[in-house]
């Protein structure tokens, strides 16, 4: 209690930077979401309208009636689906990368930190050009595949759902993979010795005591690459070519070209509330785990 | 007698390579009884936990053969052995409640629900943790812990339980109380318990016998009493109690072996004495020796008193010997005890001929 009163200037300078360039814009953001949009972009101040939040789902027909419209929701789905391939994938690549970093001695798993964190060094668009050099028609893998007879004509790799899942996975990857290394490092190896123990073959060990105690690690890097995926803007641009839009695209198109600021600002809260939810849901369910009561 | 539960033959185990290479166990060989209560006794680092840990099967001896029950289990994996181990830090799964961590080994061994609740609340009531079952490890005391990790490791009744220092981590008191605990349970379920620990009196009071090992060696095996009172070993009498060393000669005499001190003193061996005569290393426990007049005669060593230190229960008399050396003796007080002589008075140390216990270096 003394010490509350006695440091609590230190997260002043935070605080201020929190309030002043997130809370304060946000507000604005979700102010703007219900206002009229102006002709040329920007948004007619005063002039309150629900507009923006029924062009999920609507549009207005020629006689102003709504109608259904279910573009948008279909680019909230594929963003959601997209987000979880990507996640999945991440999880299943991670999960014995980081096993096998965790088993190493102490000096070669610093060592593979470090290889795990190189991606960070570049760009993200440059990296993201790199793919598309590997992924178009006449590319690397497109050429060599065909140079080696395995296809005919061209994979058309570039510009689908694949080519963005597949930048998405390699750019969340280190998201993933250091979560889990650190549950598992922390893992007391003794805990996997008491279960050969008792009885258990390396499957059931695996399952019943690594996974469980694992289990923060995997649910911190799920959320770590899930929610980050979701909006992602720069991948789903260059390898998705415009054609697969994402939410991060959508929002960017209201905001730029479309001139549709409140709809642009309802799309990102839209965005902002989903995700809250989905974590509070999955925090509570995991919270409740470990500290549940008697059977 | 019935074969041995444990059978452990030529075992030897080195950890690294090269310089580095630190041998663990040297061609250990045991017999341990069925139901016996079996102690490894010896410092850290001489490889009584590497044996435990062979036992387990958590490592591969680099030679020699472990039988269990005559079945040759040395190339079996942990899981496949029916012995269980309780750790030095319990290691119980801190996700899972008391109950599940007890039952544990029964759903490996694929128990009915019905059944395994059973055993699971016999299990917690033969450790006296009725009620317990839907705690988490988190919040339970030391004392409970080590009582889980216990019923956890004797709910499949096992054939041999492993035990890695499980009392170290307790309070004194809570260690005597577990000492007799353990030696309740091993008794009730007539499982052969091998212990591993480096205490001494916490062997010696609840082992049926001790093996003593010093750098991945066994240098004695036998019952607590003789272990302490015939070692045969200098580690041995030294690592376990207290002791006194008197350096003599081995000689010949009409009544049998004697140990000649200096010129004078001749002091009477046990009987059954083989070794050629020569220079000789024997010991004699503090307590068996007695203090008399200076002028007992060619019996007693002649000492002088260095000081004395009353510990309630009895006094230890630290005296030195005629050559300079160190002496301890100790006496039970009793009621109407005489006076001991004051520091400085010279006395004379008697030392029956049963009490000396010659030593192998």
């Amino acid at each position: 209690m003394r010490a509350r009163s006695g440091q609590a200037w230190l997260i002043l300078p935070a605080s201020l930077v929190i309030i002043l360039f997130m809370l304060l814009p946000l507000g604005l953001m979700a102010y703007v979401s219900i206002l009229e949009k102006g002709l040329n972009g920007g948004v007619v101040w005063g002039s309150h309208t629900t507009e923006a939040y029924l062009s999920f789902a609507f549009e207005r027909d020629l006689d102003d009636s709504l109608v259904l419209n279910t573009d948008y929701l279909q680019i909230f789905a594929r963003s959601f689906g997209l987000s979880a391939i990507t996640t999945i994938l991440c999880l299943l690549l991670s999960l014995p990368t980081a096993f096998y970093m965790a088993l190493q001695p102490e000096r070669t798993r610093n060592g593979l930190i470090f290889l795990v964190t190189i991606p960070f060094w570049t760009n993200l668009l440059v990296r993201n050009y790199a793919w598309i050099l590997l992924l178009r028609n006449g590319g690397l893998i497109d050429g060599l595949l065909r140079d080696a007879g395995l296809s005919s004509g061209s994979l058309n790799l570039l510009y689908s759902n694949t080519a963005i899942v597949l930048g998405l996975t390699y750019t969340f990857l280190p998201f993933m993979v250091l979560p889990i290394y650190a549950s598992l490092e922390k893992l007391d190896v003794r805990l996997v010795e008491a279960a050969f123990d008792l009885g258990a073959n390396r499957w059931q060990a695996l399952r019943r005591v690594v996974l469980p105690l694992a289990m923060p690690g995997i649910v911190a890097g799920c959320i770590l690459v899930f929610v980050p995926a979701l909006g992602a803007y720069v991948t789903p641009e260059l390898l998705g070519g415009g054609k697969s839009l994402m939410i991060g695209n959508l929002i960017q198109g209201q905001f730029g070209s479309a001139r549709n600021w409140p709809f642009g600002a309802a799309l990102a809260f839209a965005l902002l509330a989903i995700v809250l939810l989905a974590m509070l849901v999955y925090l509570l369910r995991f919270r409740q785990a470990p500290a549940g009561a008697a059977p | 007698m019935a074969a041995a539960a444990i059978d452990l033959a030529g075992l030897a185990k080195t950890f690294g390579s090269g310089e580095e290479a630190v041998r663990a166990l040297d061609q250990v060989s045991l017999a341990i009884r069925p139901n016996e209560f079996f102690t490894l006794l010896g410092p850290s680092g001489c490889g009584k936990t590497t044996l435990l840990r062979l036992i387990g099967g958590f490592e591969q001896p680099d030679a020699g053969e472990i039988r269990l029950d005559g079945q040759p289990i040395t190339d079996l994996p942990p899981h496949r052995r029916p012995v269980n181990t309780v750790f030095q830090s319990y290691a119980l799964f801190p996700h899972l409640s008391v109950a599940d961590n007890v039952g544990f080994g029964l759903d490996m061994l694929g128990w009915a629900t019905q059944q395994k609740r059973r055993r699971v609340a016999d299990m917690l009531t033969l450790v006296r943790l009725e009620g317990y079952g839907g705690r988490r490890p988190s919040q339970l005391s030391g004392g409970q812990a080590q009582r889980v990790a216990l019923a956890r490791a004797l709910a499949a009744s096992p054939k041999v339980l492993l035990l890695d220092e499980p009392l170290s981590a307790l309070d004194l008191k809570l260690r005597k109380e577990m000492q007799s605990e353990l030696k309740r349970l091993q008794t009730e379920t007539g499982i052969t318990f091998v212990f591993v620990t480096h205490d001494q009196s916490e062997a010696l009071s609840m082992s049926d016998r001790i093996a003593v090992m010093q750098h991945g060696r066994v240098l004695q095996v036998g019952s607590p009493r003789e272990i302490y009172e015939t070692p045969r070993h200098r580690f041995v009498a030294d690592f376990i109690g207290e002791i006194n060393l008197l350096e003599g000669e081995l000689v010949q005499a009409p009544g049998g072996a004697a140990l000649q001190l200096g010129e004078q003193i001749r002091l009477g061996l046990p009987p059954g004495v083989t070794r050629a005569p020569g220079r000789v290393t024997a010991a004699v426990r503090p307590e068996r020796a007695q203090l008399v007049a200076a002028s007992h005669g060619n019996g007693a060593l002649p000492a002088r008193i260095d000081q004395v230190v009353y510990a309630g229960t009895d006094t230890t008399v630290l005296l030195s010997l005629a050559g300079g050396q160190p002496f301890r003796l100790r006496i039970q007080n009793r009621t109407g005890a005489a006076e001991l002589p004051a520091p400085g008075a010279p006395v004379g140390i008697e030392i029956p001929p049963g009490s000396l216990q010659l030593l192998e270096d």
